[in-house]
């Protein structure tokens, strides 16, 4: 009993940054935005989540400066593909490599090394202790898990029930539509690449300040393409989403617990493989494209530019 | 007098092309007025100008005779302006209420209101007396109830003035006359309508007056009482036009192309269901049917570009079922392809090379064996240019230079001018000006009545019926059935359009 829910709070700590990151890659992907330049935006908010709570002593703090970083990169890709009509690929690909880039360069400049020093840290929730029964399980979560399961719950009602929602996804299938119907496309736009900023920014900060409670360059080593993945396999929906994210974060804890255990004469670096050959794999299998917003990766500029 | 809409020396220019050079029009209030003009006359510019997508270099825009500045769509709607396009502006995947209700949604806090927006819908078609179910989804209704729905987006947002933009292109002959039902309840309660066509029947059909644009400029404008038809079109042309090319006395003898109980999948779907049919020499056999009913697959897979699932393809008497379209070609089958911005011409590609694409491995441009003869390609352009009258005559331009109308030319020259057998042409006059559309007929019946063959797919029934021998009428992926053209009627056709086909019908 004691195994199983060990092994069940390590899957859902790993799902989490993928589940939030890909709740933002859906609102992204809803307006009609492709977005590579998660792992990017997730780089960002890491870092600037822990360098927040580095500065201010505060781990909300920190967690407040990851959202902004994450923001931050998204109004770059906003930049580039809504107002200027930028390639989504190309955009998002550079974002990702120029945050590494840059977060890289600041970590080692304030720091000193391409590691930063321990800071204060959400990694559990003391008040849920005192709960019976299952208290001592879900005191050793952190905070940031319990605000990613309202954030779906949010999400959800968001997306199929309010008018913002209706017009994300008219906008995903037909943006002309949207266009003629009287509403600003590029303001949607710009609001899906941000809000997507902001949860992928979230997600870096759970990974810098809830899973561990430090920086290091290369730590988010393809969470966020794992979470474009997850939104593709999970149709698009916050549900889907975060089934998807529940079984990549079970390989991922495979994948650990064979590292340790040895019992495969494999190297780690073959083991760490085996969440992202899965996600190929779930992927290949799956050809219908269900819910896939139908003007995803389109470039619809505003009058003034064209012709 | 106040007229409801009146734009004064509209000018809008891009880049280089002037699409509208100073135009006026004034429309009566309660009337339905028509703007006709050849394809680039600029007749969907100006209205997207009046719709607010795009902003005029010059002149004024009046709305009950007060003048606005329309920046945006919502500009034009605050003013009471709706407009349907000729591509419906609709979410497949949305029901119909949501697609109506988009962009003005009704709310209970943050929540989106379903029931009241089924309800809105329901009531503004009661109104009005279309029948739409507003629970539906768009992508599982017919195109014409699509174009209901679009009319009730405008009414929706208490439009008064109504812009139609090609609204028949893609709706059945009875779809047409419901349509031509609701414009005349839309002026009963007053509604002001703009409607863009070149399709001079229903001018004369739905509208009170006509203003004719060519080449960007106004040429006149007259109530329908004091014109007709041919008088519009010269208006429109500047000159006489004779549509049908001279059809000469044939004798249909072998047969040159027989399918024989083909079908073909998509998606685990059958899109062509057991087709068999014949073409002989000296006949043009027409396809008719409402778009989507399997023409498009079955001119492609008599060309090659689709393969048979089932059933077998003879063409002079051999199976060429597994041949690959290159093979067809050399044997003489021409293609005109419907989309001729995706299968008929390499838009980057000059005139030239356009006019080579698919004979480029023939002898006479061939020499050393494997080196282009640049002088005998250049050669082969200028005559098609000459003998096909493809403007600007210039065999370095590029196509994507072209109108509409000229880069169809390009491929008829390069198909016809390979001296083909069979002619497979999947609505080849599809968004063609009427100068070419003329040229086109003349050179299909030319080739028919030297003893060619023609298969000729087209969604204008009045085309097929003016050209065609016979005309198979296709439904749902099958041959509804095949009438000769003397018993051919549009009632007849537009029966079997829809899968009905009468009991006096004996299908071939």
């Amino acid at each position: 009993m004691d195994v199983f829910l060990n092994l069940l709070l390590s899957v859902i700590r790993l799902c989490t940054p993928i589940f939030v990151a890909g709740l933002g890659n859906m609102f992204c992907e809803r307006v009609g935005v492709l977005n590579l330049g998660a792992e990017g935006m997730m780089i960002s908010g890491a870092f600037m989540a822990v360098l927040g709570s580095y500065m201010t002593g505060n781990a909300w703090c920190g967690v407040l400066c990851g959202i902004l970083g994450g923001i931050a990169a998204g109004g770059i890709h906003a930049l580039v593909c809504v107002e200027f009509g930028g390639l989504h690929a190309i955009s998002g690909l550079g974002l990702t490599m120029f945050c590494r880039g840059v977060t890289k360069f600041l970590c080692v400049a304030i720091f000193g090394s391409t590691y930063s020093p321990y800071v204060s840290a959400l990694q559990t929730t003391d008040i849920l202790a005192k709960l019976p029964m299952a208290g001592s399980y879900l005191a050793q979560l952190s905070p940031l898990v319990y605000a990613a399961i309202l954030l779906g719950i949010g999400a959800h009602y968001i997306v199929f029930h309010t008018t913002y929602g209706l017009r994300m996804r008219a906008l995903g299938d037909d943006p002309r539509a949207v266009e003629t119907a009287g509403i600003d496309v590029w303001k949607m736009r710009y609001s899906g690449v941000l809000i997507c900023g902001a949860l992928c920014g979230l997600a870096g900060a759970y990974m810098g300040l809830g899973q561990l409670d430090r920086y290091f360059d290369g730590m988010i080593s393809g969470k966020g393409m794992i979470a474009v993945i997850a939104v593709k396999m999970g149709n698009w929906s916050p549900l889907g989403i975060f089934l998807t994210a529940l079984l990549l974060g079970l390989f991922d804890v495979i994948q650990l617990k064979l590292q340790i255990s040895k019992t495969l004469a494999l190297s780690p670096e073959m083991l760490a493989m085996i969440p992202y050959l899965a996600g190929i794999a779930v992927l290949c299998m799956k050809r219908k494209q269900g819910s896939r917003p139908t003007a995803l990766d389109t470039v619809y500029l505003r009058n003034r530019y064209k012709l | 007098m106040e007229y409801a809409v009146e734009m004064r020396h509209i000018r809008k220019q891009f880049r280089t092309v002037v699409a509208n050079d100073d135009v006026s029009l004034a429309v009566r209030p309660g009337t339905v007025h028509a703007v006709i003009g050849e394809n680039g006359a600029g007749k969907t510019t100006l209205m997207n100008i009046l719709y607010g997508l795009y902003l005029p270099d010059a002149g004024q825009i009046l709305i009950d005779g007060k003048e606005r500045h329309l920046r945006s769509a919502t500009d034009a709607i605050s003013c009471g302006i709706g407009m349907v396009h000729q591509h419906f502006m609709l979410i497949p995947r949305l029901s119909v209420a949501d697609n109506v209700v988009l962009g003005s949604e009704p709310k209970k806090g943050l929540r989106y209101d379903r029931q009241a927006a089924a309800e809105a819908v329901a009531r503004v078609c009661r109104e009005y007396g279309l029948s739409i179910d507003p629970k539906r989804p768009v992508r599982e209704i017919s195109l014409g109830m699509q174009q209901r729905v679009e009319i009730v987006k405008m009414l929706y947002r208490g439009a008064n003035i109504i812009i139609l933009d090609e609204p028949t292109a893609v709706l059945t002959p009875q779809e047409i006359d419901e349509l031509g039902r609701t414009l005349s309840q839309l002026k009963k309660r007053g509604k002001t309508i703009l409607i863009i066509t070149h399709k001079l029947e229903e001018v004369m059909d739905f509208s009170d007056d006509i203003t004719v644009l060519r080449n960007g400029r106004h040429v006149v404008t007259v109530p329908k009482a004091e014109t007709d038809i041919p008088s519009l079109t010269a208006y429109m042309v500047g000159r006489d036009i004779h549509l049908g090319g001279q059809k000469q006395e044939t004798h249909f003898q072998g047969s040159v192309l027989e399918m024989q109980n083909v079908s073909y999948r998509r998606d685990g779907r059958e899109v062509l269901k057991d087709i068999s049919l014949t073409v002989r020499k000296g006949e043009i056999l027409g396809i008719a049917g409402i778009d989507g009913s399997g023409q498009t697959e079955l001119t492609e897979l008599i060309a090659g570009v689709l393969p048979c699932d089932r059933g077998s393809v003879l063409y002079q008497g051999e199976d060429v079922t597994r041949r690959s379209i290159a093979q067809r070609k050399a044997t003489g089958i021409a293609f005109i392809p419907q989309d001729r911005h995706k299968h008929g011409l390499i838009l980057d590609f000059s005139v030239e090379e356009n006019l080579l694409l698919g004979m480029q491995r023939k002898s006479q441009f061939i020499r050393r064996r494997f080196l282009q003869d640049r002088k005998a390609i250049h050669q082969m352009a200028e005559n098609s240019i000459q003998d096909f009258d493809i403007r600007p005559a210039d065999s370095a331009n590029k196509a994507s230079a072209l109108s509409g109308g000229n880069q169809q030319k390009v491929i008829v020259a390069r198909e016809v001018g390979n001296q083909p057998t069979l002619i497979v042409a999947d609505q080849p006059t599809r968004g063609v000006d009427i100068g070419a559309i003329e040229s086109i007929h003349d050179i299909l019946v030319r080739h028919r009545n030297v003893g060619g063959a023609v298969v000729l797919a087209s969604l204008e029934l009045d085309e097929v019926m003016m050209l065609s021998d016979r005309i198979a009428v296709m439904y749902d992926g099958r041959i509804v059935g095949i009438l000769s053209a003397a018993e051919a009627t549009r009632e007849k056709i537009g029966l079997m359009m829809v899968g009905r086909v009468s009991e006096t019908e004996v299908p071939q």
